[in-house]
C-alpha cells in the first residue's frame, strides 16, 4: 500500500516546473494559453498534495491480479517495438503472436491451443501486410534485413 | 566540404549507374504529401498520379505524411534514398522559411532539389462585398487613420501569408493586426461571418467565393482572368508579389538523370491544356519552371526571405 | 428542385450506381472499425477512382464510405475498447462494459440503428434547412470557439465517476499534450526536446489507441489467471427486433443526440469526436438512471453512435451551401466537387441539382444499408469476444501497432503509442482515467485557437474583455458551461428533495 495521491502529485508538480522552465521562452501568443494551462495544473497538482496529506488514498499494488504476468507481456510489447525497425513488420509481428502465446498458454500445456493462436497470428499479420501495401498503399516497414 | 561530399556522391552515383546501367524507374515511386488528404496538394498529385504512371511507366504510390506545416514529410523526403524513387511535393516559401525560422526544422532548404513547379497560388487581399474600403486606398486610408483596428486573417504565423501581411504593413506604413489561422477553411469561415474586417488568401479561394468578397489587390505580375477587377499589388504601385508556389523535389544526391527523367515527365503534364484549364478554373495560376529556373527562383527567394525576417528583427533561434 | 431530387432518387437506385454506394459503405464499415484507418484517409484513396467516373457516381460512392466508417468505429470500440474512429471514442464507454457481459451484439445493434437513425435525421435537416443552419454555423468566430470548448470541458464532470480532482487534472494534462509541436497561431516550436518529428504534435489517434487499447490489453492479462475469456457470447434470435424495440421506445434520446450531432457537425472546426462525447453528456444528464451508464448500457451506445453519424450530414451542409468543409473529410469532397468542375454554391442546388441530391440522399440511403449490414454483421462480429485471451492480447497489440503506424507513416508514432499505453496502464491504477485526458487533447486546439485569435481581435477592436464575453452565442455557452459544471451538485441536491418531499 502507498499514498497514491501523494505521488501523483509531486509527479504533477515535476511535470509544471520542467514545462514552465521550457514555457518562459515562448513568444507572448503562443506561450499564453501553455502558461494558463500550467497554472491550472499546478493549482489542481498543489489541491491534490493537499488532499493526499489530510485525506490521503492508499491504492493495494498487490491486489488480485497477476503483475508478474503484465511485465512480462510489457516487456513483450516493447520489444516488439523494438523489434521492428531491424526484423521488419512482418517477422516481428509473427513471434509476437508466437511468443504471447507461448507465454500465456505455456501453464495450460495447450500445444493444439498454441499451434492454432500461431496459424491465425500468422494469417492475419500476412493479410494485413498485403492489405496495407497494396490496397491502402501504406507500406509497413520491412527491416534492415529484408530491405 | 559539402562540395566535396556533393561530388563523391554524384561520381559514385555515375558509378553505379554505369555499372549497372539500372533503367529508371525500376520500382514504384512515393510521392509523399506533406500536408491533409484533400488538400491542394493532394488533390493535385491526384490529378498528376495517373499522368505520371503513364509517362514514367511505373506505380507512382501517394502517401501521406502530415503535421509541422510540411516539416515532417520534408524532413522525410530528406532522409531517403536518393535515388529517384522518392520524390514529395514541394511548397515554397514554406521550405525556405521553415529552415530559417525554427532551430532545427528536420531538414535544411539545400537538402531538397526542386524538379519542377507546376502551379502558383497568388495571395490576394479581400474584404466583404459590403465592406466600406472600395479601393486599397480606402483601405489604408482607413488603416492610417486608426493604427491596429482592422483585422486581417491569414493561415499561420510566419506562412506566405504572414509575410504578405507584413511587407503590407511596411509598404504602406501602417498597423494592421494579424489573426492567424490554422488553414483555409477556418478563415474563411470567420472572414464571411465577418469575424475579421479582411484576409490575405490564396487565388482558389478568392475564385471559389469571389461572389461574396472584393479582392483589393493581388499578388500576380499580371491580373488573373476569372478574377478581372482585382489590379494588382504591382499595378497599385506596391512591390510585391506574394505568392505560394507549389512543385515537387527529391533528396539531395539524386542523380541528375534520374531529376531530368522526373523533370521532362512533370513539365510534359503542364504542357496538356485539359490540366492548365483546370487548374484556371479552380482559381490557380499553371507554371512550367524547370529544375534550372527553379534553384535560381528558391535562391532568390531564400535572399528575399532571409532580409524581410532579417529587418524584422526575426530569427530562428528558438 | 422537386424533379431534379426525383431524378436523383431514381438514379442512386439504378444499376451500377447502388453497387458503387454499397460498396463504399462496406470499404466504410471496415476502414471505420481499423484503428488508425480515418474515413479521411479512406475517403482520399478512393478520390483517383472516381475521375473516371460521372461525378454523382463518385460522389454517391464517397458518401456510403463517410457513413460507413462512422459506424465502423463502434465495432472495435465494441469488441476490444479501442475506438476505431476518434468519433467511437464515447461509444466505448459503455460498448464494452456490454461486451464483457455478453451483450456485443446488443450494442453493435444500438450501433447500427441509432447510426441509421442519425444519419437520416441529419439528411433531413441537410435537405430542408440548409441555408439557415449554414448562416447559423458563420456565427462562430475565436470567442464562440473558445467558449465551446469550455463548455466541452465541464463534461469531465461526467466522464469522471471517482474523483473530480482527478479527472479535472486528466483533462488538464491532456490540454498541455495538445501544445507539443508547431504552435499553429504562433509558430512556435513547443516541447519538442529537439526531436524533429516531435514538430507534428501528438496526433490524436495516436493517444487514442495508445490510452485505450494497451492498458485493456494488460488488464486482460493482469486477470488472465482468473478469466481466460473477456467475456462469452452465444448468439441468440431476437437481438435485434428487441434493441431496435427498447430504443424507438426512447424518441427523445435518439433525436436528442442526433440533433446534438448534426448541429456539431456544421461547426468547422468540431467534428465527430466532440459531437458524440457531448451526447453521450447530454443522455447521462437527462437519463432517468444516470447511475447505469458506463456499466453497460445500450443508451450510452445509442447517445454516441446516433451523434457521429448525424455530423455526416452536418458536415457537408456549409460545404454545399458556402463551400467551407465542416470537417477534415468534407474538405476531401470539396477536393471532390471541384475536380469535377462544380463550385459550392447555390448553383449547386439548381444547375447541378440531380448530382447535389444525389449526394445529399446517397447519405440516407446508405445509412440503411449500412444498419443491414450492420445487423447481418453484428452476430458475427460479437463471436470475435469468444477468442482466448492468449490470441486476443497479441492480436490487439498487433491492430495498435498497425494503426498508429498507418496514421503517418512514423515509427515514432509507434514508439509514442507504446509509451501512452503503458502511461494510461499506470494512470488507471492511480485513479486517472483515459477520457478526461483525451478530452484535453480534443479540445486543447480549439481552445488556443479561440483564446488567442479571441485576444488578438479583441485588442484591435478596443477590449478583450467586452470580445469575449458580451456577444449573445458566447454568453449562451457561458451560461450553458455553468449550467454543465454544476449539474451534478444540482442534480445530487433535486434527488435528495425528492426523497425528502
Amino acid at each position: 500500500m502507498f499514498n497514491s495521491d501523494l505521488t501523483a502529485a509531486s509527479l504533477l508538480l515535476g511535470i509544471c516546473t520542467l514545462t514552465w522552465a521550457r514555457a518562459m521562452h515562448f513568444s507572448p501568443m503562443g506561450g499564453v494559453f501553455v502558461r494558463f494551462v500550467i497554472g491550472i495544473l499546478a493549482l489542481l497538482g498543489f489541491i491534490l498534495l493537499l488532499k493526499g496529506l489530510w485525506l490521503p488514498e492508499m491504492v493495494l499494488v498487490k491486489g488480485t491480479g497477476d503483475y508478474r504476468l503484465v511485465l512480462l507481456v510489457a516487456l513483450l510489447m516493447t520489444f516488439y517495438v523494438a523489434l521492428i525497425p531491424y526484423l521488419g513488420f512482418l517477422v516481428a509481428s509473427i513471434l509476437l503472436f508466437a511468443l504471447t502465446c507461448w507465454l500465456l498458454d505455456r501453464r495450460a500445456h495447450a500445444e493444439k491451443h498454441f499451434l492454432r493462436s500461431c496459424s491465425a497470428g500468422i494469417g492475419l499479420t500476412l493479410l494485413f501486410f498485403f492489405a496495407f501495401k497494396y490496397g491502402l498503399s501504406v507500406p509497413l516497414p520491412m527491416g534492415v534485413l529484408w530491405g | 566540404m559539402s562540395r566535396l561530399v556533393w561530388a563523391l556522391l554524384i561520381f559514385l552515383a555515375a558509378v553505379s549507374l554505369s555499372v549497372s546501367a539500372a533503367p529508371f524507374p525500376a520500382k514504384p515511386i512515393t510521392y509523399i504529401i506533406c500536408f491533409d488528404p484533400g488538400g491542394q496538394s493532394d488533390l493535385e498529385a491526384r490529378r498528376q498520379q495517373p499522368l505520371l504512371e503513364e509517362l514514367l511507366g511505373t506505380p507512382v504510390i501517394v502517401q501521406y505524411k502530415v503535421g509541422g506545416g510540411g516539416s515532417l514529410g520534408w524532413a522525410e523526403l530528406a532522409s531517403s534514398p536518393p535515388d529517384g524513387h522518392t520524390i514529395a511535393g514541394i511548397n515554397i516559401p514554406h521550405i525556405i522559411l521553415q529552415p530559417l525560422l525554427r532551430g532545427d526544422a528536420g531538414y535544411s532548404t539545400d537538402s531538397i532539389i526542386p524538379v519542377a513547379l507546376f502551379q502558383a497560388t497568388p495571395i490576394g487581399l479581400a474584404v466583404p462585398k459590403d465592406s466600406p474600403w472600395q479601393t486599397l486606398d480606402d483601405f489604408i486610408a482607413y488603416a492610417k487613420a486608426n493604427p491596429g483596428a482592422i483585422t486581417v486573417g491569414g493561415s499561420g504565423t510566419y506562412s506566405g501569408h504572414h509575410l504578405a501581411h507584413l511587407q503590407l504593413e511596411k509598404l504602406t506604413n501602417t498597423q494592421l493586426s494579424y489573426v492567424p489561422f490554422t488553414g483555409a477553411a477556418p478563415q474563411v469561415a470567420a472572414f464571411l461571418g465577418g469575424h475579421i474586417a479582411a484576409m490575405l488568401a490564396n487565388s482558389n479561394d478568392l475564385v471559389l467565393h469571389r461572389d461574396k468578397l472584393r479582392v483589393l489587390a493581388f499578388g500576380a505580375r499580371e491580373r488573373f482572368s476569372l478574377l478581372p477587377d482585382a489590379p494588382t499589388f504591382l499595378e497599385l504601385g506596391l512591390d510585391m508579389i506574394p505568392s505560394i508556389d507549389r512543385g515537387v523535389g527529391v533528396p539531395k544526391g539524386t542523380p541528375p538523370e534520374q531529376v531530368a527523367i522526373l523533370e521532362r515527365a512533370f513539365l510534359a503534364i503542364m504542357e496538356r491544356p485539359e490540366i492548365q484549364e483546370a487548374m484556371i478554373s479552380q482559381g490557380f495560376v499553371p507554371l512550367r519552371m524547370s529544375r534550372e529556373e527553379c534553384e535560381d527562383y528558391i535562391q532568390q527567394m531564400t535572399v528575399e526571405y532571409g532580409a524581410i525576417l532579417q529587418e524584422l528583427n526575426i530569427t530562428g533561434a528558438q | 428542385m422537386l424533379t431534379q431530387a426525383a431524378i436523383a432518387l431514381g438514379n442512386i437506385f439504378a444499376w451500377p450506381n447502388f453497387g458503387f454506394l454499397t460498396l463504399g459503405t462496406l470499404v466504410g464499415i471496415v476502414v471505420g472499425c481499423l484503428p488508425g484507418l480515418t474515413a479521411t484517409m479512406a475517403l482520399a484513396l478512393l478520390v483517383p477512382f472516381t475521375f473516371t467516373m460521372p461525378a454523382m457516381q463518385g460522389l454517391i460512392m464517397l458518401g456510403g464510405l463517410y457513413i460507413g466508417a462512422m459506424y465502423g468505429g463502434a465495432i472495435s470500440a465494441t469488441l476490444i475498447n479501442t475506438p476505431g474512429t476518434p468519433s467511437a471514442i464515447a461509444t466505448t464507454f459503455d460498448g464494452f462494459p456490454l461486451a464483457k457481459k455478453g451483450m456485443a451484439q446488443h450494442s453493435l445493434v444500438a450501433a447500427a440503428y441509432s447510426s441509421m437513425i442519425g444519419g437520416l435525421f441529419g439528411t433531413v435537416l441537410l435537405l430542408f434547412l440548409s441555408p439557415p443552419l449554414a448562416r447559423m454555423a458563420l456565427q462562430f468566430g475565436p470567442a464562440e470557439y473558445f467558449w465551446m470548448a469550455v463548455f466541452g470541458l465541464t463534461i469531465i464532470a461526467t466522464l469522471s465517476t471517482e474523483s473530480i480532482l482527478k479527472g479535472l487534472i486528466g483533462g488538464a494534462l491532456g490540454l498541455l499534450l495538445s501544445t507539443v509541436g508547431i504552435s499553429p497561431i504562433a509558430g512556435d516550436v513547443r516541447f519538442t526536446f529537439g526531436i524533429p518529428s516531435l514538430q507534428g504534435g501528438i496526433d490524436l489517434i495516436v493517444a487514442l489507441i495508445g490510452f485505450f487499447s494497451l492498458p485493456q490489453v494488460l488488464e486482460m492479462v493482469e486477470e488472465y489467471h482468473v478469466n481466460k475469456h473477456i467475456g462469452a457470447f452465444s448468439p441468440k434470435p431476437g437481438i435485434t427486433l428487441e434493441v431496435v424495440k427498447e430504443l424507438t421506445r426512447k424518441p427523445g434520446l435518439l433525436l436528442r443526440s442526433s440533433l446534438v450531432g448534426t448541429i456539431v457537425g456544421i461547426i468547422p472546426g468540431a467534428g465527430g469526436n466532440i459531437a458524440s462525447l457531448l451526447s453521450y453528456n447530454e443522455a447521462v444528464r437527462w437519463s432517468s438512471r444516470p447511475e447505469e451508464f458506463g456499466q453497460g448500457t445500450i443508451d450510452g451506445v445509442a447517445a454516441a453512435e446516433a451523434a457521429n453519424n448525424a455530423v455526416v450530414p452536418g458536415a457537408l451542409t456549409p460545404l454545399l451551401t458556402l463551400g467551407i468543409p465542416g470537417s477534415p473529410a468534407a474538405a476531401v469532397f470539396l477536393g471532390t466537387l471541384l475536380l469535377h468542375g462544380l463550385r459550392p454554391g447555390p448553383e449547386l442546388f439548381t444547375e447541378f441539382g440531380e448530382i447535389t441530391y444525389a449526394l445529399i440522399f446517397s447519405l440516407a440511403v446508405s445509412s440503411v444499408v449500412m444498419f443491414v449490414m450492420g445487423v447481418c454483421g453484428s452476430q458475427w462480429f460479437a463471436r470475435m469476444i469468444n477468442f482466448p485471451i492468449s490470441f486476443l492480447a497479441p492480436m490487439v497489440t498487433f491492430l495498435s501497432v498497425i494503426g498508429s503506424y498507418a496514421i503517418r507513416n512514423n515509427y515514432l508514432d509507434v514508439v509514442a503509442m507504446l509509451g501512452f499505453g503503458f502511461l494510461g496502464y499506470v494512470s488507471r491504477k492511480l485513479g486517472f482515467h483515459p477520457g478526461p485526458i483525451v478530452l484535453g487533447l480534443i479540445l486543447g486546439p480549439m481552445a488556443e485557437q479561440g483564446l488567442v485569435q479571441g485576444m488578438i481581435i479583441g485588442r484591435a477592436s478596443g477590449s478583450i474583455i467586452q470580445y469575449f464575453f458580451c456577444r449573445p452565442l458566447s454568453a449562451v455557452f457561458i451560461l450553458l458551461s455553468f449550467i454543465s459544471a454544476l449539474w451534478p451538485f444540482l442534480a445530487k441536491s433535486y434527488r435528495r428533495q425528492m426523497k425528502r418531499g
